[in-house]
């Protein structure tokens, strides 16, 4: 059993139950609701339903990243323990938060010179985050030090796939994350951009597809044509929606019919405040190991 | 040299004899002027030579408009070189030519200026050979031809005409011949096409060449016409002026556009660049364009002093035309394209596509087009039209969705008049397929191949059927069609006529649907009621439960539904 600590922000949508059961620590995010800030702490707090029909709404949400302090306080609690810590960060192509945990972590090598304290862009996100993170506990269970598990980290995240399809993109396009111009507005007439996250952690939309029950049929495509054995695929699959949790159950369906040797059940998270706040209402993502991203 | 003393000779000695045996530029212009006058005497009844009973046709409109842009390029032109004149004015038809018989009329008179090439006259046989050009022209503009339409009206009375061409033939006798065979041909077009058969028409494309050339043959004969037809004025845009009060600001400026005529008195017409006036209007406003086309330079701007703009441009010519419009004014033909304009930036992709309804108009800018060109059916936009688009969005690759069989050639057409990026003809005849393609756009590629394909893919599997009040009895596909009933249609195949709109609009429905349709989106007219749409609605639940149903508020005209299957 390696003592470092592996850590991660709260922005891997897997269930609180599930990082402690794997001894995965996260740090929490936090947003900002009609002007009162919340902590992103999976759910626990404020539960995803009544975020998501608040955003409906037309409740205000924000997001705030992880500052320097905080980062350091979190740190610190494990440093003073005598432990290392290995921390595997939100993609560097949707926060900046990545920068804070860095600085941080210079702060606190001067104060610990002794401790080793190594942060990883997961360049992921969501439970593709999560899944990155449940691998990493794997291999730090069968035995891998910090180094050697932070240099796989960085050797195979692009090899973790993100698809999502939403059909309402009005609040990405507020937030920032898709732009307008791309013409990606769905909604309306049934159009359902599908997107992925690309070889820099970004979102970016690849198609439009009409309606609905055409793009669940579309993203399970996703795992035929990219992930590893294509058809045999006998990883793990794992999805995350925001309150739809009808679309997300009829893609786990398909995944489980088309992918009979897969790793275990399809697991279903709600995808949480801080990527939600983004995404809105509507999204269903998809998250599977295959071909290295390439563009 | 031996042309040049022929003309020298012919110029000397104009006799009655020799004027029938050479014609100038000035016949020529006449003439021509004369063929659109006779044109637009008849087009009403060439719109009506419309295979369905729809009031949709119009090939006459068309086909007027564009040769009328040929005389209005020639228009005060006082100059007998035959070369020049009918390059001049085929150059017109070419940048005006609308729908595809105007495109193909505008190729075949290119084809025939091209055949005058370098002669200030043309004697018969010179004539001959240039209408055989005109004829090989045509032809090589359609991917396809088909006979029974305006090609086969064209060459077989060409030929006929060109055969019987000798040393001594006389413009006269060529004319006459051209109509006597044109006639037939036009009479035998039925048996070549079997729609136009069963329509009970002869090919309207045809007809409207017909009339252009007995025009030119009246005025060969010096017999009675009214030359002095009018220019159709464009239609005017609906203005709410209440959007302008006494207290209102300037906010957006004037779109500002001018026709300016470079003048020698002024400057030196030849040498002057339009770089000049680019300049000028860059330090005063934004959406700019000046290009210059001979002498003339042609202007748009966006500006909150337009008098500066008319300062500037008199010190160099005078205006043919002036435009100053407020844009703060709502133009129903132009509103939102100038409201929410931003400032130009050369960008790598841009869209351009045909629409009429306000609904469909919106939401295909929602989608992402860049520039929609107001037509369709009932108003097929010009190669000009296109050409204009183009410039304003001025992307490097710039994608049009026609959305209309008959708009194709006029978009390919201006994309081959275009100069200043790559356009691409996404080749969508109806508004399903351009709808299915325009709500598949996306540029992350970066490539203009992969992105031409995601468009043809989207609309290969679609099909549009369109519901429309019929206006005679007509039998048509095996339908018994009578007068005021509403028929339903897909392409060009009659599927359905009832009564009753709804139930038009349910029958065509269920004559479209198969097991593997998934999609019908419906686009609702200006002439279909609400509860009409949720009747269909109601319909395809019971009938069909597994197919999702979109409505979408088109507001176009003459069709009260288009449903787009897929």
């Amino acid at each position: 059993m390696q003592d470092y600590v592996l850590s991660c922000c709260s922005t891997v949508d897997i269930s609180h139950e599930h990082l402690v059961a794997r001894n995965i620590s996260y740090i929490c995010f936090h947003f900002f609701m009609d002007g009162v800030e919340y902590i992103d702490d999976l759910g626990r707090s404020m539960p995803f339903n009544e975020f998501y029909a608040a955003m409906v709404n037309g409740a205000d949400t924000k997001t705030s990243q992880i500052s320097v302090g905080e980062y350091t306080k979190y740190f610190e609690k494990f440093l003073e323990q005598g432990k290392d810590i290995l921390h595997i960060s939100l993609s560097s192509g949707l926060s900046g938060s990545i920068q804070s945990a860095r600085n941080a972590a210079k702060a606190c090598a001067q104060k610990y010179p002794e401790r080793k304290i190594r942060i990883v862009d997961s360049l992921a996100a969501a439970s593709g985050y999560g899944l990155l993170m449940d691998k990493a506990a794997d291999l730090r269970d069968e035995g891998m030090g910090l180094d050697e598990l932070g240099d796989w980290v960085e050797a195979n995240r692009l090899k973790m796939h993100h698809w999502f399809f939403s059909s309402d993109l009005t609040f990405f396009v507020k937030g920032g994350r898709v732009s307008k111009t791309a013409g990606a507005i769905g909604g309306i007439l049934g159009i359902c951009p599908l997107l992925n996250v690309d070889v820099n952690g970004k979102l970016v939309p690849r198609e439009k597809v009409r309606p609905k029950k055409r793009v669940i049929n579309r993203i399970v495509e996703m795992i035929k044509q990219y992930a590893d054995d294509r058809l045999d695929y006998s990883g793990k699959c794992y999805i995350c929606h925001s309150a739809c949790p009808e679309d997300a159950q009829a893609v786990a369906d398909l995944v489980k019919a088309s992918f009979p040797k897969l790793d275990g059940d399809v697991l279903i998270n709600s995808i949480g405040t801080t990527i939600g706040s983004h995404t809105g209402p509507g999204t269903v993502a998809l998250f599977f190991w295959g071909d290295e991203r390439n563009n | 040299m031996v042309n040049e003393i022929k003309d020298e000779l012919n110029n000397a000695v104009q006799t009655e004899a020799s004027a029938d045996k050479y014609i100038d530029g000035k016949m020529f212009a006449n003439m021509v002027r004369g063929g659109a006058a006779q044109l637009r005497a008849n087009a009403e009844e060439v719109n009506n030579l419309n295979v369905f009973p729809v009031p949709d046709g119009d090939t006459g409109d068309n086909m007027s408009m564009t040769i009328e842009s040929g005389a209005a390029a020639i228009a005060g032109v006082d100059n007998g070189d035959l070369a020049f004149v009918s390059a001049k004015f085929s150059q017109g038809m070419l940048l005006g030519a609308r729908g595809n018989s105007g495109v193909i009329l505008s190729q075949f008179f290119d084809g025939i200026s091209k055949g005058f090439e370098g002669r200030t006259s043309a004697d018969c046989e010179t004539f001959a050979a240039a209408l055989k050009n005109g004829v090989k022209q045509a032809y090589a503009s359609v991917m396809k031809p088909t006979e029974g339409t305006i090609l086969t009206v064209a060459r077989e009375s060409v030929e006929y005409a060109a055969s019987r061409v000798n040393e001594n033939s006389t413009f006269t006798e060529i004319f006459s011949d051209l109509m006597k065979e044109m006639y037939a041909s036009l009479e035998r077009t039925p048996e070549l096409l079997e729609q136009l058969k069963e329509a009970g028409v002869v090919d309207s494309g045809g007809a409207g060449l017909y009339y252009i050339i007995q025009g030119c043959s009246k005025v060969l004969l010096g017999e009675e016409i009214a030359m002095d037809f009018e220019l159709p004025a464009p239609k005017t845009a609906t203005i709410d002026f209440s959007s302008f009060g006494p207290d209102s600001e300037m906010t957006y400026g004037y779109c500002t556009e001018l026709l300016l005529q470079l003048q020698n008195s002024k400057c030196d017409v030849e040498a002057f660049d339009e770089n000049i006036v680019k300049d000028f209007l860059g330090t005063i406003g934004d959406s700019i364009v000046a290009f210059k086309t001979g002498s003339i330079i042609k202007i748009h701007v966006h500006t909150k002093t337009p008098e500066r703009v008319l300062e500037f441009c008199r010190q160099y010519g005078e205006f043919l035309t002036v435009k100053i419009e407020n844009m703060s004014v709502q133009h129903s033909s132009l509103s939102d394209e100038h409201s929410t304009k931003k400032p130009r930036k050369a960008k790598d992709f841009g869209t351009v596509a045909v629409a009429s309804g306000d609904g469909i108009e919106s939401l295909f800018r929602e989608l992402g087009v860049d520039y929609v060109v107001h037509g369709g059916q009932t108003q097929n936009p010009s190669a000009k039209d296109f050409l204009e688009a183009f410039e304003e969005v001025g992307a490097a690759h710039i994608f049009v969705f026609p959305n209309n069989g008959n708009i194709v050639m006029a978009a390919k057409q201006a994309a081959q008049l275009y100069e200043n990026g790559e356009i691409h003809v996404i080749e969508s005849k109806d508004l399903g397929m351009g709808y299915a393609a325009i709500s598949a756009m996306n540029f992350q590629s970066g490539d203009p191949e992969q992105i031409e394909e995601t468009f043809r893919e989207a609309m290969a599997m679609v099909s549009t059927g369109y519901i429309s009040p019929a206006i005679r009895d007509a039998e048509l596909d095996g339908v018994h069609i009578e007068s005021g009933d509403f028929i339903g249609f897909v392409g060009k195949e009659m599927k359905v006529s009832c009564k009753n709109m709804l139930e038009a609009a349910c029958e065509l429905l269920a004559k479209m649907l198969n097991e593997d349709t998934y999609l019908v989106t419906a686009f609702i007219g200006k002439d279909a009621a609400d509860d009409d749409a949720s009747a269909i609605e109601e319909w395809l639940a019971e009938n069909y439960p597994d197919v999702e149903f979109y409505t979408s508020d088109g507001g176009q005209d003459v069709y009260p539904f288009i449903f787009v299957v897929e």
